[in-house]
């Protein structure tokens, strides 16, 4: 395969990644590794670097759609970067505690628990009109948006915004152990434990995962981790698959969004497991 | 000024903060691309060859600097990815000064510690 080949097929491949990553709330990483280290036989230390990119790239392609579209919860979000940037820290000192190989086993069982979770909460997204959490009344991180499908504006109150801090603790420091956005842990942490519906959470997800990436994507730059080649196809993919993605976002229905989630984590899951049984 | 009006002014700035921060990332990465390939010939190459661990690009400010100035399409490619990094951090500092000047004190100490944790996580690496 000739270089020009190479950087035209991954580009291709990376707007498929950035679309699915954009509608979901995931950072589009999840595809990427497999298909660098599967597909190009690329070392999985480049891999990763690559895969931290397009992290960053789908956050900031897709953000700025979902932010005029008022989709986004930027209090909530900035609000709960607190916990994943703590979180990010930690998880790079912890890295040298814990076998890799445990953590990816970790890392799939707490995807299939929010698959579960997720799709035993599916009918009953609970959209709350009042809440008494008093974290979330004193910084007014209750929000609302325009649902274009259902074609009225929805309003909802946050609540549970410990639980929130603590999951998205967890979420930052596997987000730097393994090189990803996170976005799985982060959606259902939003959706399921403080009662944001599912395509704001997906748009907040998408808001906050670009911090949480660039906590360690300095480190893997100065590394030498991030190759050129690799990278420029990618990013420019990964923006356009974001951009597009982002623009679906909100004709799609909740249900639909629900669904293609669950099924992406079961996947992730199952190449965790793998990676980690291996 | 309502609190919803300056919260959809806010959420413009920060949107254009990203705007600006992916364009030019992107133009920088084109620029880069066609400046590599241009330079690469049509020599029957492998890919392989460039997506090795042992293949050397500039990522350090001083080769990064020499790079830029000998006109190579990989200094720009890595000058554009460094932008991208930095897009998101910008976006923190953006909101700092968002909610300070709408005297909004507990969300500009939150967004200012969210600051501090990410400029400490370059230097603690």
């Amino acid at each position: 395969m000739s270089p020009l080949d190479f950087v035209v097929s991954l580009g291709i491949i990376s707007i498929a990644a950035g679309l699915l990553g954009s509608l979901v709330g995931l950072g589009g990483g999840i595809i990427i590794v497999p298909v660098l280290t599967l597909i190009y036989h690329i070392d999985i230390r480049l891999a990763i670097g690559a895969s931290i990119l397009s992290v960053i790239a789908t956050s900031s392609g897709a953000a700025v759609t979902y932010i005029r579209e008022h989709l986004t919860n930027l209090r909530a979000g900035m609000f709960l970067e607190i916990a994943t940037t703590t979180g990010a820290v930690t998880g790079a000192y912890i890295t040298t505690l814990i076998g890799s190989k445990s953590l990816f086993i970790l890392f799939a069982i707490v995807l299939i628990y929010s698959a579960f979770s997720m799709f035993h909460n599916r009918h009953k997204s609970v959209i709350l009109t009042d809440s008494k959490d008093r974290i979330a009344n004193y910084l007014n991180l209750h929000g609302s948006y325009y649902d274009q499908t259902e074609h009225q504006e929805i309003s909802y109150k946050v609540s549970g915004t410990k639980l929130g801090l603590g999951l998205m603790y967890i979420a930052g420091m596997i987000s730097a152990l393994l090189g990803v956005g996170s976005g799985a842990l982060k959606v259902p942490a939003m959706d399921i434990a403080m009662h944001i519906p599912i395509k704001a959470s997906a748009a907040t997800s998408d808001f906050m995962i670009g911090v949480t990436a660039a906590a360690s994507a300095g480190a893997y730059f100065a590394r030498g981790q991030i190759n050129p080649i690799i990278a420029a196809p990618i990013v420019i993919g990964v923006l356009i698959g974001a951009v597009i993605g982002s623009r679906l976002l909100s004709h799609v229905t909740s249900r639909y969004v629900q669904g293609l989630f669950i099924l992406v984590l079961i996947v992730v899951a199952i190449e965790m497991l793998q990676r980690g049984l291996s | 000024m309502s609190s919803q009006q300056s919260m959809k002014k806010a959420e413009l700035i920060v949107s254009t903060v990203l705007q600006v921060g992916v364009i030019l990332s992107t133009l920088t990465i084109l620029a880069g691309t066609v400046l590599l390939f241009s330079n690469m010939g049509n020599g029957q190459s492998s890919y392989r060859r460039y997506v090795t661990v042992n293949y050397s690009f500039p990522h350090t400010i001083s080769t990064l600097k020499s790079a830029l100035l000998a006109g190579s399409g990989t200094g720009f490619i890595e000058i554009g990815v460094f932008l991208l990094i930095l897009t998101p951090i910008l976006r923190v500092a953006t909101s700092i000064l968002i909610f300070k000047r709408q005297k909004d004190t507990p969300m500009t100490l939150v967004t200012l510690f969210v600051l501090l944790v990410l400029i400490s996580s370059f230097v603690l690496k």
